[in-house]
This record gives structure tokens, C-alpha cells and sequence, in this order.
């Protein structure tokens, strides 16, 4: 959302391009629709936090309709938005927030604070060389879902 | 989350979270080295016993570290040697526990046949004893029935019986050189079939041509699979100072630190314009790089050297010498000659 000073990218090479050129700070990809309630409340809260963040994050949308975005949605196995994605010196950072999928924040945050909790633990948890973080933020105010798996 | 859990090493002694890794480190070898110099010394004793039975043996009860149990002296109970013992070192648990000992703690394999007795030595054996081993097997059966009585004995049967492999919780996912992820054990290759969250939209992606994996299997990350290629490809940039040098040695434990440097000097070769090729007669702008001293001294050199080219070229007659005429006597000379006239 231009309007939040976020972009958003629809190209494959984009995403890439944002992924490998964002060194030695957190990468924050927000994938979803614009058009989604709980999408929107979750771009006011990166909008708002972007620039305190700026120091040591960036954030980027990524809409999940676009043709080529399809390989991530595979490769991140998105089914439920909104699905944020951490990346630092294009690694995948992964959180464990008592959820079943520790590879992605799934819904919305609870407050502008708890989000900079989370950016702000990654990316001291990548500092010191750690790929999995604990979640900072209390079991209450972590958004509950359900993922049924099929092993191939 | 992802600990590793604690276990029991019987031939260090000590309780570690190291898992499987534990048998390849230093401590461990060397306990083991000691530990079984030890038991070869003693078996290596009793193997003395094969070939002369009827001997006088003494107490030769020791610890059998492979199967954790006491293996008790004759007692006076048999005329043959170390009955006892012999047995025990050529049984088929014996030799399976000293099997699993091997396999637990990454000993030589080389070596293994020295901690128990083959079927052909205990022919042999058997052979030489004649009648008389046979019936002190009985006697044997009655002294292990009388540690099977013992409580410690039951206590540790039971806790051997209910023991689990132990559970070694590894971290979810390591990431090696090449940025590729490795699941550690059997690759969990899965994807999501339904999720269910609230007030959450659901999202189906696309099928693609060709699904090669997710982050759940470890498959390459789609970021890095176009990557283009670059000339040439320095981990480090060069050139750069002691202080800056330090400081990246300390930021060099940050994950994707490899990455980052490499991508750095990418950026900076790509964005740094190409050098025009200098000519020959090119000199920097500032002058006296050749010289020693600092530019003060370089200075005042350059200041000489133009005053001494300006002096050559303007003064070529020296100028004529003239005594000195004072003010008033020049003016008087100027005036008596006017006057004369």
C-alpha cells in the first residue's frame, strides 16, 4: 500500500531481488490480498511500525494473486492469510510461537508494540547466529489456526 | 523448543547433551582407550586360563562393563579355572552386548574380537576340560539364579527393560554451506491439505509444472535459483582497514554473514564505475609523490627549484656594480652641473 509507505511486489525477480539485496537486516514479507479485513489491519500495523523499524527491518507485501508469486505460496506452503514471512541475509528465519507452523507469523498482531517485539527478537536471535527464535509474545495474543498435513 | 536432551555415557561417566556426536569427541575416545586397556588386560588374563584349565586361578571376579553385570569366582565350587568367567565372556548375550557397546560408543572394530571368547577357542576349551566343564555349567546357572535374586539385581533388570532409545530432540532444521536446508532424520516432505483459522482467508495456490519441494523437505529456496553468475567472486572485499576488519570478525557469527559479505562486495563492484586507463605521462595532481619528507618540505623544494628557473631564464647579464652616491651629493652633482653649464 503506497498510502502505509509499503510497496507491494508482484514479480518473482522483485521478490528475489528484495530477498538478496537486504543485507544485515531483517526482511519482513507480508503475503496477502489488499483487499482482505484481516490483511488490512495487519498493512496498518507494518505501515505504522516501518519507520521506527528502519534502522534494522524492512517490510514489502507481497500479493498472493499475482501469477508468479505462485512458486512461494508452494514453497511456503501458504494456505491461511495473512502469512508473514522473516528473512535475514536471505536466510529463512523461523519463529516458534506455539503454532504448528514455525515457518511463518500467521494473522494479524495484536498491537504495534508486539510487532516490534517480534522483529526486534529475530533480529537478535540472527545477530548471534540463531535460524529459530522463541516468540516473545504471551500465548493469548498469538492468532490460533489449525493445519492438517499431508506427507508426500 | 528443540533441546537437546541428556544422557548417560557409562565410559565417560557423565551426563551429556552432545547425542550421537558425543562417541567423536576427544574425552570420550580417551576414556574408552583406558577403559578397555583395562578389560583387555583382565580377559587377556583369562585367556591364559583356556589352554590350562586345571590351573590354580585366582579371584578373577570382575565388572562386565558390556553386559553391566558382576561375574562372580568359582568359589571353590569347580575344579576347572575361571569356569565362571570363561563362560560368561563366550555367551551369546556377551557377545552381543559387547556388539552394541561397540556400535554405542564408536570403538575400533578391529579390535572387538579380544573382548570375547569365539566358539572354536571354547571347543577348544571344552575339549582340554573333558567332562568337568559340562558339569560346572550347572553351578553357574545356580550362581546367576542367585544374582537374579539379588533386589539390585531385579531393580536394574527392570530399569533395562523399560529403557527407551534415547530421545534426542534435535532443532528443527540446520542450514549448511550452500544455503539448503537439511532435515535431521527422515525428511519430513508434507503440505498443507486444509487449514482452519478463525477469521483467517484460506488461499489455494496454484498448481505449478513442476513442485520440487518445500521449506518443510528442505528443498532450495526459489530466491536462490536464479542467481546470476559473477566474474569473480571474493568472499572478503580487500583493502578494507585493521579497525573495519575487527569489526567484521565480530559480526561474522550473524546468520548468513558469508552471504552478506559476498553480496556486499557484489553490489559494490557493480556500482564502483570502470577507471579510465591513465597515459603514460600522467602525473597526480598534487605534487612530489616520488620524494620523502612531508609536503612543507615538498614545498619549500618546489619554491627553490622556481625561483633558481625563474633567475636562468630572466637574468643573463649580471648587473653592473656602482659605488653608493648619497641623496644630497647626487642631487649637488646634478644641480654644479647644470649650473657649470
Amino acid at each position: 500500500m503506497a498510502l502505509l509507505g509499503l510497496s507491494t511486489l508482484t514479480h518473482k525477480q522483485d521478490v528475489d531481488a528484495m530477498i538478496r539485496d537486504t543485507l544485515d537486516k531483517v526482511l519482513v514479507l507480508r503475503f496477502g490480498r489488499a483487499t482482505d479485513p484481516v490483511c488490512m489491519q495487519l498493512d496498518e500495523t507494518l505501515g505504522k511500525s516501518s519507520r521506527e523499524l528502519s534502522k534494522f527491518a524492512s517490510i514489502a507485501l507481497v500479493d498472493v494473486d499475482a501469477q508468479e508469486i505462485q512458486v512461494y505460496l508452494h514453497y511456503f506452503d501458504i494456505t491461511l492469510i495473512p502469512a508473514t514471512v522473516f528473512f535475514f541475509n536471505s536466510q529463512h528465519m523461523k519463529m516458534d510461537s506455539g503454532t504448528p507452523d514455525h515457518t511463518k507469523w500467521i494473522g494479524a498482531f495484536h498491537s504495534k508494540q508486539d510487532f516490534i517485539d517480534v522483529v526486534e527478537t529475530i533480529y537478535k536471535g540472527a545477530m548471534r547466529g540463531k535460524l529459530i527464535v522463541n516468540c516473545p509474545l504471551p500465548a493469548d495474543r498469538v492468532p490460533k489456526f489449525e493445519l492438517l498435513y499431508k506427507d508426500i | 523448543m528443540g533441546a537437546k536432551g541428556f544422557s548417560f555415557c557409562a565410559v565417560c561417566r557423565r551426563n551429556h547433551e552432545q547425542g550421537r556426536g558425543h562417541r567423536y569427541t576427544a574425552g570420550h575416545r580417551n576414556a574408552l582407550q583406558s577403559v578397555l586397556g583395562k578389560i583387555r588386560m583382565k580377559i587377556e588374563g583369562l585367556r591364559g586360563f583356556l589352554g590350562n584349565p586345571r590351573d590354580q586361578a585366582p579371584s578373577h571376579r570382575f565388572w562386565c562393563l558390556f553386559c553391566e553385570e558382576d561375574v562372580a569366582d568359582n568359589q571353590g565350587s569347580s575344579s576347572i579355572a575361571c569356569s565362571n568367567a570363561i563362560h560368561h565372556l563366550a555367551s551369546a548375550a556377551h557377545v552381543s552386548n559387547v556388539k552394541r557397546f561397540w556400535c554405542e560408543n564408536g570403538a575400533d572394530a578391529n579390535t572387538r574380537h579380544d573382548f570375547f571368547f569365539s566358539r572354536k577357542e571354547i571347543a577348544d576349551w571344552e575339549a582340554v576340560c573333558g567332562d568337568g566343564a559340562l558339569a560346572d555349567s550347572s553351578s553357574v546357572a545356580t550362581t546367576q539364579g542367585a544374582m537374579e535374586n539379588n533386589i539390585h539385581h531385579e531393580r536394574f533388570l527392570a530399569a533395562k527393560s523399560s529403557q527407551s532409545p534415547s530421545v534426542c530432540v534435535e532443532p528443527l532444521q540446520k542450514i549448511s554451506k550452500d544455503q539448503t536446508l537439511q532435515v535431521n532424520g527422515a525428511t519430513a516432505h508434507r503440505h498443507t491439505v486444509a487449514a482452519f483459522g478463525g477469521n483467517l482467508a484460506t488461499v489455494t495456490p496454484r498448481p505449478l509444472v513442476s513442485s520440487k519441494g518445500n521449506v518443510h523437505s528442505g528443498a532450495p529456496p526459489p530466491w536462490l535459483s536464479d542467481l546470476p553468475t559473477h566474474g569473480s567472486d571474493d568472499g572478503c572485499p580487500k583493502g578494507i582497514s585493521k579497525r573495519k576488519r575487527r569489526e567484521m570478525e565480530r559480526l561474522d557469527k550473524r546468520v548468513g554473514a558469508a552471504w552478506a559479505n559476498r553480496r556486499k562486495a557484489q553490489l559494490e563492484r557493480d556500482a564502483a564505475p570502470r577507471r579510465e586507463e591513465a597515459a603514460n605521462d600522467w602525473l597526480p595532481s598534487f605534487g612530489r609523490v616520488w620524494q620523502n619528507g612531508s609536503r612543507r618540505d615538498s614545498r619549500k623544494e618546489f619554491e627553490m627549484e622556481k625561483k633558481k628557473l625563474r633567475e636562468e631564464t630572466t637574468n643573463s647579464t649580471p648587473p653592473a656594480v656602482q659605488p653608493y652616491v648619497g641623496k644630497r651629493k647626487h642631487l649637488q652633482m646634478e644641480a654644479g652641473g647644470g649650473k657649470h653649464d
